[in-house]
């Protein structure tokens, strides 16, 4: 369904004194028809570029994503425009991506104007339709964004996105900013909205307890690279890169008899402007040997389509 | 004997709407050395609970009520006197380091303030002190950070800026309202063992105001889930988490993604006209006649847990 292979984005800072940031660097990941995909990281990792990307809401510096086959860098405006519809996304921040000055039904009803969804007799109706699948009241239709809460916001978003039934839908962590209780209303409406309209979904969570909860596969990112991926389970049951370990080890556990042999990572991300040479995590990496210094680890597969990305294992799946 | 101990504590806004109840009818005790958390989702009026208590809330706040800390009502002192208690016997750790650090004066400079006015050290010495806080919150190199600027630090390090500005004078009670939001898990990791290792060397109380079951569940003794700017329910930590007494408390660890991640349905009321009976029960699966219609008390459930619910009557 979606095919992502080397994608690359580098954004410029500075006027006179040029430095790039290598904001993702070389992701390749692929999503099947009605697969959920997680992409987790810490906050810089890139990840939230890579959705953008994936819908071509930023250009690429270089790579290739793969709708159904076509790749949408090649497109024109006008062809980008055609396939829009197919490929939606839900921002973190519901309360500020609604425009503050039209009613909820209007908001609603705008992406089915703009594509020509339904005819403009049936549009109405369309939309009582929408706002009751998303469990909100036929009254707020007439409301203005600012009379909702952050989660009615976020079931307004996920209406106008089901209303072009799209096939990929991306979720840049469309939670982050609600109560948990809240939390798992939305989440549980999207999955139920999954699994009547079977859409894939790019998941994008900071979240590693959401993502154990929402995706099939995922992918680890660190410094713009992904340093590991594979089935979610998979992944959670055996991590291979040491970070997703360390990642791993720091989930927050609401059991206060919870055994926790937690390993802490010393100091911070490095800044990306200026990035450790070879990999990325190796001053941070408990496994750090004179190669992690020097060269970049390549991405190798484990067996299972799990795939990482750090010498040590590339060693010891040669031996 | 207790060291903080809130009796019947009220804090109202008076807004265009009508009177906002933040905080009505709340009473809670800490021991020495006992980390109380105060959880509760957003809008349940946790941080107006926690402000209150140092009186750090605007004009326009009605706060009434007994908070005794030491026997002595904080509510009733003289404004210089409360000078005297803020930052040297009670400490509090703000949400959001990046807005509550000067951004004009170096960090050294702002963790040097309390030793200046609390302890009389002059402006070198306590300069000295506040490099050595920042060694203790373990930040690298704390010489040349101490002379840096909050915007120059990342996230991580700022909240452990604000933690050893908190401990500067040893307090004995430290409020710390979501000392981890904001940071990312491996960040989150490390200030959490650092707080940790800080309480239990410096013996103080706590009292730690969050959203997150998680935080509250790796440092507190106790806690008090707060809804609608009640206490709802109130109990040690190992009761709360194997067996909750309140719906509402169930209902809060069972939207956990780790806990099944169940949602409840509808949302919290407004603060302005709360349901005359129960809070919770138009959202609660056990809601019946009474509930709709009388305003439950705290009931107890067994010793050292309480519930405000009907089901305990």
């Amino acid at each position: 369904m979606l095919e992502v292979h080397d994608l690359k984005k580098t954004f410029t800072t500075g006027i006179i004194n040029k430095k790039s940031v290598n904001a993702v660097d070389k992701i390749s990941f692929s999503i099947q028809e009605g697969e959920s995909f997680g992409l987790v990281g810490e906050s810089g990792c890139g990840k939230t570029t890579v959705g953008r990307l994936v819908l071509r809401l930023i250009e690429p510096t270089g790579g290739e994503v793969l709708f159904n086959g076509i790749d949408i860098f090649l497109l024109d405006q006008k062809e980008l425009r055609k396939i829009r519809p197919q490929m939606q996304i839900i921002f973190q921040d519901p309360e500020s991506s609604l425009h503050p000055r039209m009613r909820i039904g209007d908001i609603i009803a705008e992406p089915l104007k703009l594509h020509n969804i339904v005819p403009k007799e049936e549009r109405q109706r369309m939309v009582r339709e929408l706002i009751e699948m998303v469990g909100l009241n036929p009254e707020h239709a007439n409301r203005y964004p600012h009379e909702l809460s952050g989660g009615q916001s976020q079931r307004v978003m996920l209406a106008r996105v089901l209303s072009l039934s799209p096939k990929l839908i991306v979720a840049d962590e469309p939670t982050s900013s609600l109560d948990v209780s809240v939390q798992a209303q939305i989440l549980s409406l999207l999955k139920r909205a999954q699994s009547e309209c079977h859409f894939s979904c790019l998941f994008i969570s900071h979240d590693l307890n959401l993502i154990r909860n929402m995706t099939g596969r995922m992918g680890v990112m660190y410094l713009g690279r992904m340093v590991e991926m594979g089935k979610t389970s998979d992944i959670f049951d055996a991590a291979m890169h040491p970070y997703t370990q360390a990642l791993l080890s720091a989930i927050p556990v609401a059991d206060p008899n919870a055994k926790k042999s937690r390993i802490i990572l010393e100091g911070e991300m490095p800044n990306p402007l200026n990035p450790p040479k070879g990999c990325g995590f190796h001053p941070r990496c408990r496994y750090k040997e004179r190669i992690c210094e020097t060269s970049e680890p390549k991405m190798i597969d484990v067996g299972d389509g799990h795939l990482v990305s750090c010498h040590f294992h590339a060693r010891r799946h040669e031996t | 004997m207790s060291i903080l101990s809130v009796e019947h504590l009220e804090s109202q806004f008076v807004t265009e709407d009508g009177i906002v109840k933040a905080v009505d009818d709340v009473s809670f005790d800490i021991e020495e050395n006992e980390t109380l958390g105060l959880v509760g989702e957003s809008g349940c009026g946790k941080t107006v609970l926690a402000l209150s208590i140092l009186r750090l809330l605007s004009e326009n706040t009605k706060t009434s009520g007994i908070i005794k800390y030491r026997g002595r009502d904080l509510l009733q002192l003289e404004e210089d006197d409360l000078m005297a208690i803020r930052g040297k016997e009670i400490a509090q750790i703000f949400q959001n380091p990046l807005s509550s650090l000067n951004p004009v004066l170096t960090v050294g400079f702002q963790i040097s303030e309390p030793f200046m006015r609390h302890q009389g050290l002059k402006r070198n010495a306590a300069k000295i002190k506040a490099v050595e806080m920042l060694e203790r919150v373990r930040i690298p190199s704390p010489e040349e950070r101490a002379k840096e600027y909050p915007h120059e630090f990342s996230g991580g390090m700022r909240q452990r800026a604000m933690i050893a500005m908190g401990l500067a004078c040893k307090p004995s009670l430290i409020i710390a309202d979501e000392p981890t939001r904001g940071l990312d898990v491996t960040i989150q990791a490390q200030v959490v063992e650092l707080i940790k290792e800080l309480i239990k060397d410096s013996g103080a109380s706590m009292l730690i105001i969050t959203h997150d079951l998680s935080l509250a569940a790796e440092l507190c003794d106790k806690i008090a889930v707060m809804y609608s700017g009640e206490i709802l329910e109130y109990a040690g930590i190992q009761d709360f988490f194997r067996k909750p007494a309140h719906p509402y408390s169930e209902c809060f660890l069972e939207s956990l993604p780790a806990r099944g991640m169940k949602p409840i349905r509808g949302i919290s009321p407004s603060l302005i006209n709360p349901p005359p009976g129960c809070r919770f029960c138009p959202r609660c699966d056990h809601a019946r006649d009474e509930c709709k219609t009388t305003h439950p008390r705290l009931m107890k459930v067994k010793d050292g847990q309480y519930a405000r619910c009907h089901l305990y009557a």
